[in-house]
């Protein structure tokens, strides 16, 4: 189009020429009309098209307005000189236009860019007003004076105060806060900030107090605001309303609270399966600590063989679908294997997402236990009831039959599975004996007694093909306590069969019989056990007739010899030799008397068992008895003797029998050498009395224990001693013996079970 | 007198009662002579002549043998044993004198041949009776 007007403007230039020729002739003014075009092409065209006009121009003047008119030659140098004025001056036009051009567009430029640049300010003013103005939280700014310069809604809402009221006054005036415990004032934040230059946060449990009295716990923050120079003009102020926070936290930590104090078990996992949370009822059922267990997969509460159940629950979970009361095994820290019911619910993050899952979880150890035992007593109950030997039927309230045991089958001839559901008188057809008249229902009866009922006697059974049976029964409710009626039970048995009776008749008997056996065996041992005791008495008091007659045989004897004659009539030296053997018969007889009664009391008493030191036992023995002194006898007791378990007195008295014996029975003239020694045996320890007496002929050492056996009557003794130290020695549960030849002294041993940490004893004691 | 007249011989382990058996024997006035010996191992010795009473003439053999039952080493009981093995004594006889009335000990000492059985008497007296009866059934 620029080029097209170039042309035209040429074209319009060149007619206007035409029109004039007829007035100023052809070849005057050739381009008169052509500077216009030109001027024309360049305004409208620009540089290309004033270009082009001008060749056009000076083409167009030469062919149609210069001599020779119609041709391209030049007639004179003036034509040409001419022709490039005209070229040059238009060339002037055009790049006067052109520059003219450039110029406006330069202008316009500036003028859209400034445009642009005023409109994005506009629009980031206005973003950041409403932003200030629409943000949730407060904002207030002030100049470094302190003074109010911008207050939001939220602020205003929160302060009470107009923007425009508050605008200029001071913050502290506006803004007032305080600490929420102690009321005192808080600082002015922007004071702080403008002491310190930088961000800081209020202190918590601040409270503002609002221009109409309202208090409002809120959460702030204040920072400078600077120039780019970095100069600070003012400080902004942002705060809100924490309420809610504060109850939301609240709320929080009091679920929080309620889930690690709850009974049950809780506790929650990420989608990964990693537990998170877990509460002290976790704890304690699993046996882990929190710290133990958070951030470990939660398969490892999981028995090896149910590994799989993870799979199930998490793509459940990610469903978004609850597990409901699902019942497996858990294993806890210990190993211990748990039944637990757990319920999983997903957990949802605030946008719904799915992010992991809360458990709560129940040990049903006693569920389980009380449904096993439910199942057992259940078929325990229907095992009775089918194996009964009475027969039973069982009736819903309506007397329709629920069941029919094996019994109740063989009688009424009916299969519990055809019987189920029939009415009561169908199966059970019963009439009176004599009458033949048929007895009332007795579910009817029941409902009507509400108790238990006997049937009539004489009761006939139909069975199903015509056989009649004698029966006995009785129909009873079934209820829970107070509650409504289940059914009926109806037990009743073949009353001609006695053959039951007659074995629980037998059963009795042979029992009895059994028990009877039994008491019979009972009574033989305590027999036994008697005769035990009587054949001691028997031996007892058979020594005792036979050695204290002895002494009362002497003192009879002598004192009669003293008596026959006046006391003048026998010689001084018979009298005093008969009163002699008078007191050392009495003497000898209150020694037996004396040791029976130590015996017996041996034999008898109660005696607790103990640890007995043997060492310090021999000690105290030596040093107590004067015939054991070292003057009247050498008595060597080895220095390590063990800690027995016995009795300190029984074993006082056993070893002072021994050891009187060990230094009596020595030939005359000759001092006793006893050697005392232990000799462990496991368990137990012989303690060996070893002397160098006159020894025991081997044939006599047999009863060398029993009572009143005296094997020499050249020394004292009443022949008890022994048979003490047996006895002794028996009621401490150990045992005597001897070794002995004659002449080469004798050595006697006891043996006694040794104390339990006997070692230690012995060590802290010598 | 009486050199002639076996003697009659008494197993006593007890002093004493050796010495009321000897005062016994001395007031029933029996003209056989009385021998003690203190034990049943002193009693065979006695009787089999062994060791000290080789000397058969002075020690001849016993018309009676009161026998004790209770003493040290060998048991009467052990005497009348080892007498009823020895047929050179069947016809002496041999009468328990024993503290003991126990109808075993009785028994048994019949069993084994003793032709009476004779529980010692509480007073002398009595005893001096038994010595003159038991002389009568015995001696003569």
């Amino acid at each position: 189009l620029r080029y097209g007007v170039a042309v035209g403007s040429i074209v319009l230039g060149w007619l206007a020429r035409e029109t004039i020729t007829p007035t100023i002739g052809p070849t005057a003014l050739p381009f008169i009309f052509f500077f216009p075009a030109v001027a024309m092409a360049a305004w409208y065209g620009g540089l290309g098209p004033g270009v082009l006009a001008i060749i056009l121009s000076a083409v167009a003047a030469n062919w149609f307005f210069m001599e020779p008119v119609r041709a391209w030659a030049f007639r004179t140098p003036g034509d040409v000189a001419t022709i490039s004025a005209f070229v040059f001056a238009c060339s002037f036009i055009v790049g006067a236009m052109e520059a003219m051009h450039r110029a406006r567009a330069r202008a316009l430029a500036d003028a859209r860019k400034r445009e642009a640049a005023e409109l994005e300010t506009r629009q980031q003013k206005e973003l950041l007003t409403t932003t200030l103005a629409s943000i949730g939280d407060a904002v207030i700014a002030t100049d470094t004076d302190g003074r109010v310069v911008f207050f939001n809604t939220q602020a205003e809402a929160l302060t009470g105060w107009k923007m425009s009221e508050a605008a200029n006054r001071h913050l502290s005036e506006v803004f007032r806060i305080v600490h929420e415990k102690t009321r005192e004032p808080l600082e002015n934040p922007v004071e702080r900030v403008l002491r310190l230059g930088t961000v800081m946060g209020l202190a918590n449990h601040a409270l503002l107090i609002a221009e109409d009295g309202r208090e409002i716990p809120v959460g702030d923050s204040a920072a400078p605001i600077r120039q780019p120079n970095g100069s600070v003009f003012g400080v902004v102020l942002v705060f809100r309303d924490v309420t809610l926070q504060r109850k939301s936290h609240e709320v929080a930590a009091r679920l929080a609270a309620i889930v690690e104090h709850s009974g049950d078990v809780m506790l929650t996992k990420d989608l990964d399966g990693i537990i998170r949370t877990w509460n002290a009822s976790a704890e304690r059922l699993f046996g882990y600590r929190p710290e133990e267990i958070i951030g470990k997969h939660v398969t490892v509460l999981f028995p090896p063989d149910r590994l799989t159940e993870e799979d199930y629950i998490l793509s459940r979970l990610r469903e978004g679908r609850p597990v409901e009361r699902f019942e497996t095994i858990r294993v806890a820290k210990d190993g211990r294997r748990i039944p637990i019911a757990v319920s999983i619910s997903p957990l949802k993050d605030a946008d719904g997402q799915i992010v992991g899952a809360s458990k709560i979880i129940h040990d049903i150890t006693d569920l389980i236990a009380t449904r096993e035992a439910l199942t057992n007593e259940k078929e325990l109950l229907a095992t009775t009831l089918a194996s009964i030997g009475d027969a039973v039927i069982v009736t819903d309230p309506e007397g329709r039959i629920t069941f029919l045991n094996a019994e109740a089958e063989r009688l009424t001839q009916w299969r519990n599975s055809d019987a189920t559901g029939r009415p009561l008188p169908e199966i059970f057809r019963i009439m009176n004996e004599e009458t033949r008249a048929p007895v009332e229902n007795p579910v009817e009866k029941v409902l009507r007694h509400g108790g238990v009922v006997g049937l009539a006697n004489h009761t006939v059974l139909t069975a199903k093909d015509g056989t009649e049976i004698p029966i006995d029964d009785s129909a009873a409710p079934i209820r829970h306590a107070g509650g409504p009626l289940l059914g009926i039970v109806l037990v009743f048995r073949d009353f001609t069969e006695r053959k039951q009776a007659e074995k629980a008749l037998r059963e009795a008997h042979e029992q009895l019989a059994d028990r009877a056996g039994q008491l019979e065996k009972l009574v033989q041992e305590r027999t036994a056990r008697l005769q035990d005791v009587v054949n001691e008495l028997q031996h007892v008091s058979y020594a005792m007739a036979h050695d204290m007659r002895a002494p009362l045989r002497a003192m009879n004897a002598f004192a009669s010899l003293l008596a026959e004659k006046p006391s003048g009539d026998i010689a001084p030296a018979d009298a005093q030799e008969y009163t002699r053997r008078i007191i050392v018969a009495s003497r000898r007889l209150d020694q037996l008397i004396q040791d029976a009664l130590q015996y017996t009391k041996v034999a008898q008493q109660e005696i607790p068992l103990g640890p007995v030191d043997l060492s310090k036992l021999m000690r105290d023995l030596v040093d107590t008895y004067p015939n054991l002194h070292s003057d009247k006898a050498d008595i060597l007791i080895a220095d390590r003797l063990p800690v027995v378990v016995g009795n300190d007195s029984l074993l006082t008295q056993c070893f002072s029998n021994l050891l009187g014996n060990a230094v009596k029975f020595v030939a005359p003239g000759v001092k006793p050498k006893v050697l005392v020694r232990p000799e462990v045996r496991d368990g137990a320890v012989r303690i060996w009395v070893q002397d160098n007496g006159i020894g025991i002929p081997r044939n006599s050492q047999s009863r060398l224990f029993q009572m009143f056996q005296k094997l020499n009557s050249e020394y004292e003794g009443t022949g008890i001693g022994l048979a003490i130290v047996r006895k002794v020695v028996e009621r401490m549960s150990g045992k005597v013996g001897v070794e002995s030849e004659p002449g080469a002294g004798s050595s006697f041993w006891v043996e006694l079970p040794l104390a339990a940490g006997g070692d230690e004893e012995r060590s802290a004691t010598t | 007198v009486s050199i002639a007249l076996r003697p009659i011989l008494a197993a006593e382990d007890e002093e004493t009662d050796r010495f009321i058996l000897n005062l016994a024997f001395a007031r029933a006035k029996l003209p056989h002579p009385v021998v003690t010996v203190r034990s049943g191992r002193e009693c065979v010795d006695y009787l089999s002549g062994v060791g000290s009473l080789v000397d058969r003439p002075l020690h001849s053999l016993p018309t009676l043998l009161l026998l004790d039952l209770k003493m040290p080493g060998m048991h009467g009981f052990e005497v009348l044993e080892w007498l009823a093995t020895r047929p050179q004594f069947k016809d002496l006889p041999v009468v328990v004198l024993s503290s003991s009335s126990d109808a075993s000990d009785i028994q048994k000492a019949l069993q084994l041949g003793a032709r009476d059985y004779i529980v010692k008497p509480h007073s002398l007296d009595e005893l001096v009776k038994v010595l003159q009866r038991l002389h009568e059934r015995w001696c003569l």
